[in-house]
């Protein structure tokens, strides 16, 4: 098959392009990139293969879709009642005051400035 | 069939075989090294086969090569151009939410099964073409360049699309595949669709590709092995793909079935029908429409406001997503009616899987207007450039009928 024009037009097409995309997004910071920001300072305390509930406080933007993607490849699951997992990711709005049940102990605690982001576990 | 169509289908198919290949290494616990290794072989067999197999197809050459190249060279700067442009950093909402969210699970070999454990808003039933590609790059790159990864093979199917259909129709009419690829390199729908990072451009390409290797297997029977793997494909990337490939096969029936053929349709197809089968019995739940459903969804057949909305929707989307393949469309009907002939058998065909995928629509048991709204454009985008191909192969007869009117 001779069709190398054909691989050099798609390929040069697709480097250029991903330059240009690249270029754009470079300084871009949107809602996703805050939260990984943030969320990425749990990589020391979360090790990727653990299972973690999430808790979700009249939050600011698409929480549940972001945290776990940025979050990937931990399990992040919405059930937090009867401790199903016993590391629980509690993401509020920054403007609200921070809810800890008396029984449980806080790890580790952030905010991006529109969202706080409280990690606990059972005492 | 040009040769520079084969390399587009050529990359195609290595696409789902990187997905399918890894896939399968996830599940036997495959060492990465020897996954890549693996991946490599069976990407240079594939190519080697098909330039063996299929090198007594004629070579369809122009007389006018200057202008294929010239014409092509506009519209990949054009659609390079204007595509970056579009693009969002982490693609649309489905992309961060389902297809990379699910490569990221896939990238790594102890956490992809717990895509399984989610019940609300993980889709763990959507097939893995796209997640299993990406995850493999992802892997490969120890994750970096997650961001760039799925824009730069979302782009390059979008690039491939239309490219494929003008490099099919540039010898049968040079005016009509150049139009086709400008009106393509034009739209922002599409091309804004194409970088979302959604499956639904891969499915549309596969689609695509299947109906083009249909179109040329007299030239070669092995081109059915390839049409059969396509298939697969467009099942491997989108549940909505087992509807499109059901109604190809049905529409095909006689030349599938046919005693020399069918043999060529099972080499294509048996490999990805396993590891579908394989993917939906052992690990994928069933999907929400089904199993969401209510005691009696016949009931819905009969709600003539359902039908209505479904109607009006798909008016509105006509009009302001697709006027190109609504004008196409109206201008080919009166075609056939001047003419006193019944449609082309492709052009039916894509008109029952609309049909089909609005059936899902009437019997969804979610809010019909929430789920128009929601996914009804990107279903016809799907059949959009297979729909484009039918037409441009029709409007293509136009030089024919002249020059003939012309000797008259």
């Amino acid at each position: 098959m001779k069709g190398i024009i054909i691989y050099i037009l798609l390929f040069s097409a697709v480097i250029i392009a991903v330059l240009l995309h690249g270029a754009k997004i470079h300084q871009q910071q949107d809602d996703i990139d805050k939260m990984g920001v943030t969320l990425h300072k749990l990589d020391s305390i979360l090790p990727v293969n653990s299972n973690i509930s999430l808790k979700i406080i009249n939050p600011k933007g698409d929480v549940y879709f972001w945290s776990r993607y940025v979050l990937a490849p931990r399990f992040v699951s919405l059930k937090y009642e009867n401790n199903v997992y016993d590391t629980v990711l509690t993401i509020q709005d920054a403007s609200l005051k921070d809810t800890i049940p008396t029984n449980r102990k806080l790890l580790w605690k952030n905010s991006d400035g529109q969202n706080n982001y409280l990690l606990t576990s059972s005492n | 069939m040009r040769n520079d169509s084969r390399q587009i289908l050529f990359l195609g198919l290595s696409a789902s075989c990187i997905s399918f290949l890894y896939f399968l290494s996830l599940v036997i616990h495959l060492n990465f090294v020897v996954t890549v290794l693996l991946t490599a072989f069976c990407i240079r067999q594939l190519y080697v086969w098909m330039k063996k197999g299929l090198s007594n197809i004629a070579q369809e050459k122009s007389v006018h090569e200057g202008w294929y190249w010239a014409i092509m060279v506009i519209g990949v700067f054009l659609i390079t151009n204007r595509t970056y442009y579009f693009a969002e950093k982490h693609g649309g909402y489905d992309a961060y939410a389902i297809w990379n969210y699910h490569a990221e699970m896939l990238a790594h070999q102890y956490s992809w099964k717990k895509l399984f454990l989610y019940t609300h808003f993980g889709h763990p039933d959507y097939p893995y073409c796209l997640p299993a590609f990406l995850g493999f790059f992802f892997r490969l790159f120890h994750d970096h360049y997650t961001v760039l990864i799925p824009f730069a093979f979302s782009f390059l199917i979008t690039l491939c699309t239309p490219l494929l259909i003008y490099t099919e129709l540039f010898k049968k009419n040079i005016v009509i595949a150049a139009l086709i690829l400008i009106l393509f390199a034009t739209d922002d729908y599409f091309l804004k669709q194409g970088v979302s990072q959604y499956a639904d451009t891969l499915l549309a390409f596969f689609f695509l590709c299947a109906i083009i290797c249909m179109q040329h297997y007299k030239e070669n029977k092995k081109l059915i092995v390839l049409c059969a793997a396509f298939l697969g494909c467009c099942m491997w990337t989108k549940n909505e793909g087992s509807i499109l490939s059901v109604i190809f096969v049905l529409f095909h029936a006689r030349t599938i079935f046919s005693k020399h053929n069918f043999k060529y349709f099972l080499a294509g197809i048996i490999v990805p029908l396993l590891i579908i089968t394989f993917f939906k019995v052992a690990y994928a739940p069933a999907n929400d429409l089904i199993s969401n459903q209510a005691a009696s969804p016949y009931l819905k057949l009969f709600q003539a406001g359902r039908y209505k909305m479904i109607y009006d929707k798909l008016v509105v989307n006509l009009n302001t997503l697709f006027p190109v393949v609504k004008i196409g469309l109206m201008v080919y009907i009166i075609f056939c009616i001047v003419e006193r002939k019944l449609p082309n058998k492709e052009f039916v065909m894509l008109l029952v899987c609309m049909g089909a995928y609005f059936m899902i629509y009437v019997f969804t048991p979610y809010d019909v207007a929430w789920h128009l709204n929601t996914s009804q454009d990107r279903l016809m985008h799907h059949l959009m450039p297979a729909m484009m191909y039918v037409l441009g192969l029709q409007f293509s007869r136009v030089q024919f009928v002249l020059s003939k009117q012309q000797s008259l």
